[in-house]
Order: C-alpha cells, then sequence, then structure tokens
C-alpha cells in the first residue's frame, strides 16, 4: 500500500471540510453586508467565497491518488497556508472594522 | 517536474541562501500531511469563531442590550482573527522542526483557547440565565 493510512484522502476531505466551513462564513457575511449596508462585511463575503473555491480544489488535488507522482504528496502547501491564515485575519478585522462603527456610539449613550 | 528537496540536489546551492523549508531533510509525507491537517483544524476553529460572532450579531437581539452584543461579536472576531493570523506561523515552526528532527514547538494557544472558550460559554449561559 502506497498510501498507509489514506493520508491523502484525509488531508484531502480536511480541505475540503474547511472549504465548506468558509462558505458558510461567507454566506452569513453576504447577510451581515447587506442587512447593516456594510461594504466591509461584502468584501469579507467576496474573499471568503474566493478562498473557499481555492481550498476545495485543493482538496480535490489531494485527494487523487496518482502512482506516478508519489513525490508529489510531501510538498507542503507553503504559500495557500500562508494565503489562507491571511484572508481569515482579513476577513475577521474586516468584520471587526464593520462592528466599530454600531459599538462606538451605542457605548455613548 | 518532480519536487526534489535541496539536500538531494547534485548542484547543491549555497546553504545560507536557502529558504528555511530547504534546509535539513524532508519528514516522512505523513508527518507533513498531519501538520497540513492540524493548521487546516485551526482555520476551522478561527471561523467558527468569526461564524460565532457573525450569528450574536445577525440573529441574537433577544440577547442582551446592544453594546453587550456588540462588545461580544469584536471580542469574537477579534479572538478568530488571531487565531487564523497564528496558523500559519505554527505550522512553519513545526514544519522546521521536523525538517531539523527536533521537538515539536509547544502552542500556549492551546490553554489560550481552552480558558477563553470556557469563560465565553459560561459567560453566555449567566447571560442566557438572567435575561
Amino acid at each position: 500500500m502506497k498510501d498507509p493510512g489514506l493520508q491523502r484522502e484525509r488531508t484531502g476531505l480536511a480541505w475540503s471540510r474547511t472549504g465548506f466551513v468558509m462558505i458558510l462564513v461567507a454566506l452569513l457575511s453576504v447577510r451581515g453586508g447587506v442587512a447593516h449596508a456594510s461594504t466591509a462585511q461584502l468584501v469579507a463575503a467576496f474573499l471568503l467565497s474566493g478562498t473557499s473555491g481555492v481550498l476545495l480544489y485543493r482538496g480535490h488535488q489531494r485527494s487523487r491518488y496518482d502512482d506516478d507522482r508519489d513525490d508529489v504528496v510531501a510538498v507542503p502547501s507553503r504559500r495557500l497556508a500562508m494565503f489562507t491564515g491571511s484572508v481569515v485575519l482579513t476577513a475577521a478585522l474586516l468584520h471587526a472594522a464593520s462592528v466599530l462603527p454600531r459599538l462606538l456610539p451605542a457605548l455613548g449613550g | 517536474m518532480p519536487y526534489r528537496s535541496a539536500d538531494l540536489r547534485t548542484d547543491a546551492p549555497d546553504p545560507s541562501r536557502l529558504k528555511w523549508w530547504q534546509h535539513g531533510a524532508r519528514p516522512d509525507y505523513r508527518f507533513s500531511l498531519a501538520n497540513e491537517r492540524t493548521f487546516l483544524a485551526w482555520i476551522r476553529t478561527a471561523l467558527a469563531l468569526i461564524a460565532g460572532a457573525v450569528g450574536i450579531d445577525q440573529f441574537a437581539s433577544h440577547l442582551g442590550p446592544l453594546p453587550l452584543r456588540l462588545a461580544l461579536a469584536l471580542v469574537l472576531f477579534v479572538a478568530g482573527g488571531l487565531l487564523g493570523g497564528m496558523a500559519y506561523p505554527r505550522w512553519a515552526r513545526a514544519e522546521q522542526a521536523m525538517r531539523h528532527d527536533a521537538d515539536l514547538p509547544i502552542s500556549a494557544l492551546i490553554p489560550l483557547l481552552a480558558a477563553f472558550t470556557a469563560t465565553l460559554a459560561v459567560g453566555l449561559a449567566c447571560l442566557i440565565l438572567l435575561i
């Protein structure tokens, strides 16, 4: 067996799971963006939905079993990991930025 | 072009010019993939915190006064952002450690996240019971 423990399949499924969770957060962000007329939340939704597509594609790629390219599996997804982390951080900050203008007046009076 | 670790190259470049992910020996692919899955688990945790914050902001209008709800959402957004931002450095440190056959770094995030989640759960429970 060339892939003991089905490591590739498990990792591919983990990418897909993350992609689906990201789609859910993107949909919630769209709703929030429309409800509060918040451009920041809509931008976050756009970023998250685009990235979720990349993650789902990566999941599909990782799960593929290819006898001739056994070495490919060892390449860490360094750039994609950095990109995904940055998108999540940016989306969270955009959401925080959309909450602050409503929080500050509410605290003030 | 198949991937080849720097240590397998015949025309080995100057080690000082190599990037960190080219130093040391390539780890067993199973460990690299396990590290990747752990990274993704952190990302999903960050996304869950963000989703929770959006949920409080949009769907919990009965949960206490507006400033409290917005402050709670803000805290969750910041926590989600921090986790998302920390996921890559954590993955990179673990990858580096594996390439050099060193001990895996101990993450301070785990006890912090556990304490944060427990505090949040107790706080929300109190809020629901009091209102």
